[in-house]
């Protein structure tokens, strides 16, 4: 479908009313020049409860075009609810082309995942965020982890961390961990595993963030320093798997668990289900999926 | 306040909800990326002193919410009113009101960089965009650009850049993060230095 030639739309280019766009574009573009720096914006109701991702609709929608093609996923999955309505919001609000492969989107949408496929400089990242101040269930007033920020005090954070080696005797932090961008804000890169966090820095792509509830949208432009707090004898060190991925063998993947009776059997396959089938497509096959010609052999 | 005399209005955008698109696209490029240079609207009509490119920035990201301030050798009633009535802004006197600020590199006094709002350490984003018009980016001085956005290194050459303009946006980016972002509006062109960008000469 072609926005442009259907006759009388129901809603305004992307579901917002442009005013609501000229703002959220402001503050994106401040966003971009204050790397890390939570800017605060007017979030408006949308269509979906928050929680499902209004910030990271609201962003899109500001930014898409009508010659942009949109992916969404949902813990790298592309055809979970959540990413799948919003992927058909946003073909029926802004009549836009939308595909599950990383490669050949201008522009995805993501829930606590980044794409293990690398992006590319002509690509834009948008996040959900649920909460965005990393400070918060430290320091619960806003005036005070306003302040922090100001002051680049974020040494509570550290204590935090700390007191995850002292109780468990490593971070025990595993999403949502804390980076500080281009040595000065401290960002919560929302939930993503700890394991995507690397992959933020120096990222070619734009991303962006959008926390609906919250109201704050926040940035990172591309080519931009991001640090993962952690201590000298502590270093920041991302999750690995004994296991491989049961469908396509991959060994380097972030992997989902999953469980399959009651009798403690399970496997262990890529969260991010594009990769995965794209490596399977390439013949690549792990341990649960090995009926035919096999080209890869799996060391168990 | 007399509003001169009663001519038609320029058009604005054509149709604005896809143009306006193109043009925040177009301007977030060249902020995330400084250094790039991003094609300005073509087959713009533009008021006053004003060139495409800057009619075009204001046109797409100005409204009720956004005081803009004009500097004072391109301040005009033609100007005042397609902007007022394609935008609905409200065009101010003080320039420390404005959330977008234009001037022209050849003609104007930059005496009043220094009074552009740069907001403060707990609210930075409370800060002035700056637009400086220019000829063009095939200048005789090229600045070497680093920061978040570039790879390594960038290279802007607007044409003219007054000296006066490049000292105040080295200490501009000593503020961080408060400061103001400048944004470069040639005639069909554009390109931008946020604040965290280093400049070197």
């Amino acid at each position: 479908m072609n926005y442009q030639q259907t006759e009388i739309p129901d809603y305004n280019f992307a579901y917002l009313d442009e005013q609501t766009k000229r703002m959220i574009r402001r503050a994106l573009l401040k966003a971009v020049a204050i790397p890390g720096y939570q800017v605060p914006f007017a979030g408006r109701e949308m269509p979906m409860p928050y929680g499902w991702g209004t910030g990271g609709v609201q962003v899109t929608a500001a930014v898409i075009g009508p010659e942009d093609t949109l992916k969404v996923i949902d813990q790298g999955s592309d055809d979970t609810t959540n990413a799948v309505s919003i992927r058909k919001f946003f073909a029926r609000t802004a009549g836009v082309e939308t595909t599950e492969k990383t490669a050949d989107a201008d522009i995805i949408q993501t829930r606590h995942r980044i794409p293990e496929h690398p992006l590319r400089e002509d690509q834009i990242l948008v996040y959900q965020v649920p909460i965005p101040e990393p400070l918060r269930f430290l320091e619960p007033r806003e005036t005070e982890t306003r302040k922090m920020h100001a002051l680049e005090e974020y040494g509570l954070m550290h204590v935090k961390l700390y007191e995850d080696i002292a109780r468990h005797g490593h971070i025990a932090t595993t999403y949502a961990y804390p980076a500080l961008i281009n040595d000065r804000y401290m960002m919560d890169p929302s939930p993503i595993p700890k394991f995507d966090n690397p992959k933020m820095d120096m990222m070619p792509a734009l991303q962006l963030f959008g926390a609906g509830r919250e109201k704050r949208i926040y940035a990172l432009p591309p080519y931009t320093k991001v640090k993962s707090l952690d201590f000298e004898d502590h270093p920041f060190v991302i999750q690995s798997w004994e296991d491989v991925c049961g469908l396509c063998g991959a060994k380097d993947t972030f992997l989902d668990e999953v469980i399959l009776d009651d009798q403690g059997n399970r496997m262990f396959v890529c969260s991010d289900s594009d990769h995965c089938n794209e490596r399977q497509a390439k013949g690549h096959r792990g341990p649960q999926n090995r009926d035919d010609s096999l080209t890869e052999e799996v060391a168990l | 306040m007399d509003l001169g005399p009663l001519t038609a209005p320029l058009s604005g955008l054509e149709n604005p909800a896809f143009a306006s698109n193109r043009i925040f696209r177009d301007v977030l490029e060249a902020l995330s990326r400084p250094g790039t240079v991003v094609p300005a609207p073509e087959n713009l009509e533009t008021p006053g002193k004003l060139n495409r490119a800057a009619t075009g920035f204001l046109l797409a990201l100005a409204d009720m919410e956004t005081p803009v301030w004009l500097s004072p050798d391109i301040r005009d009633i033609q100007t005042e009113k397609h902007l007022k009535f394609h935008t609905g802004c409200p065009v101010v006197d003080q320039c420390g009101q404005a959330v977008f600020a234009v001037a022209d590199a050849r003609t104007s006094n930059f005496d009043f960089l220094n009074s552009l709002a740069v907001g403060n350490p707990e609210m930075p984003h409370q800060s002035a965009t700056l637009l400086i018009m220019i000829d063009g980016f095939t200048g005789p001085a090229a600045l070497t650009l680093t920061g978040p956005g570039i790879h390594s290194k960038a290279v802007l050459a607007p044409d003219p850049i007054p000296d006066a303009l490049i000292q105040w946006a080295q200490a501009n980016q000593r503020l961080f993060p408060c400061g103001v972002d400048l944004i470069f509006a040639a005639t069909s062109s554009l390109a931008a230095l946020p604040r965290t960008t280093r400049i070197e000469v």
